[in-house]
């Protein structure tokens, strides 16, 4: 009987860390902006997960708990690699998605806009900004997951959303106008 | 009453954010509803929260192959990025995904005058994920049942905002038939769109089709504050 049921534990647990696959990625991905390393983010961290699925006593916890697990192979990869600040994946990554229909430009526009501001945050900043925007998750959960104070949480959030402020805020109320696309290669 | 000077940016984060305590939170409200300014910085502050959300609705996926052994997801994987794939093309990943209920208790607040004979409630969605969605009409059906049931007035004004326009979307809600029923068989309760949401959604180039019965108010913040002063209850899900 304990084995049974050790193994639809396994069966749960395993659909429900497939479940979060998506809102892991969206974040490693705003993050770094890259594909493949938030991909591959995703993917040490939900091979962690499953190594350490006997740590997670509470199911509704596991939100928290694969995040922290994703700031610390985030942490992990840069330990390895000096931290670069994606401009070069920044430039790739417009041009692989640039040939978007006309009509769309407009909107395609602000999103890159929004994208590259937020990758221009500090990393502890972006960090916070988008847990709190993207995974709404309260300020003391992103304490937890960061393993910072929650003072550090709303401070680093205030400067973050200031700085969007500055670069973004004259886009909302005007019509983004039509783009010239620098080539910078 | 808090002058708009007294109100720091940290507070008004937390107050966009729903961290602040219920007090604390109606207390902005209440200061909202005199002060223009603040009213303002408000609709900015969501604003930039927004554009955030929406920068990274459709997030772009890199198909990768499915990874050989060592892999201790093996064929889930597999179907995962073919799923997650297939989905991003399709914008799949705006509409979330499945979860439970984080268990996060509706949070109501109050204040005003005391509550007359007829109780008013109005509810609020600013959220698409799916058990928000979920819990806003099953709260709205239990309440107006409940009513019913002990033979008790009730006014019930639903308003969405943000993602919560979803709710409220023909060919996005996942709810149309219910709500429909709802409609017809309550006819204390009122479906409102904030129409601030509604333009810009359609600036940015979407097409905005209400469920029928459901009518537009200038803001939602607006309207969450009359109806506050009022003296209806709050609930925000």
């Amino acid at each position: 009987m304990k084995i049974i049921s050790l193994l639809c534990r396994s069966r749960e647990f395993r659909a429900r860390l497939e479940e979060n696959r998506p809102r892991l990625y969206r974040v490693a991905y705003s993050w770094c902006h890259n594909q493949a390393l938030a991909d591959d983010l995703v993917q040490e961290t939900l091979s962690k997960a499953l190594d350490k699925s006997a740590q997670l006593r509470d199911l509704h916890t596991m939100k928290s708990w694969l995040f922290s697990i994703l700031t610390n192979c985030w942490r992990d990869h840069f330990r390895q690699h000096r931290e670069m600040e994606d401009i070069d994946e920044l430039e790739d990554y417009r041009w692989s998605h640039d040939m978007t229909p006309e009509r769309e430009h407009e909107q395609t526009e602000i999103v890159l806009r929004v994208r590259n501001a937020v990758a221009g945050l500090p990393l502890g900043q972006r960090q916070v900004l988008t847990l709190v925007d993207l995974e709404e998750m309260s300020y003391a959960e992103v304490a937890e997951v960061l393993g910072i104070p929650v003072g550090t949480v709303m401070s680093r959030l205030c400067r973050a959303r200031r700085t969007l402020k500055e670069s973004l805020l004259a886009l909302g109320a005007e019509q983004a106008p039509r783009a010239e696309i620098r080539r910078v290669k | 009453m808090k002058r708009h000077s007294d109100i720091s940016e940290e507070f008004l984060n937390a107050f966009v954010d729903d961290q602040l305590e219920l007090p604390e939170q109606s207390r902005v409200f209440e200061a909202v509803g005199s002060d223009p300014e603040l009213s303002r910085r408000v609709c900015e502050q969501r604003g930039l929260k927004e554009m955030v959300q929406h920068a990274y609705k459709d997030v772009p996926v890199q198909r990768r192959q499915p990874r050989k052994t060592g892999s201790r997801l093996g064929l889930q994987s597999l179907a995962a990025a073919l799923v997650l794939a297939v989905g991003a093309a399709s914008g799949w990943l705006a509409h979330g995904w499945t979860g439970q209920n984080e268990g996060q208790p509706l949070r109501t607040a109050r204040f005003g005058d005391e509550v007359a004979a007829q109780r008013k409630v109005i509810l609020h969605v600013s959220s698409s994920q799916p058990e928000k969605l979920k819990a806003a009409l099953d709260e709205t059906e239990n309440l107006l049942s409940a009513y019913k049931h002990s033979n008790r007035q009730l006014r019930l004004e639903v308003i969405a905002n943000s993602d919560g326009v979803k709710l409220l979307q023909a060919g996005a809600s996942p709810y149309a038939q219910r709500i429909s029923a709802l409609r017809e068989q309550y006819p204390n309760l009122t479906l409102l769109a904030c129409h601030q949401t509604v333009e810009k959604m359609r600036r940015q180039g979407a097409r905005v089709e209400l469920l029928p019965g459901v009518a537009e108010a200038p803001s939602a913040l607006d309207q969450v504050v009359l109806r506050l002063r009022q003296g209806w209850d709050y609930i925000k899900v």
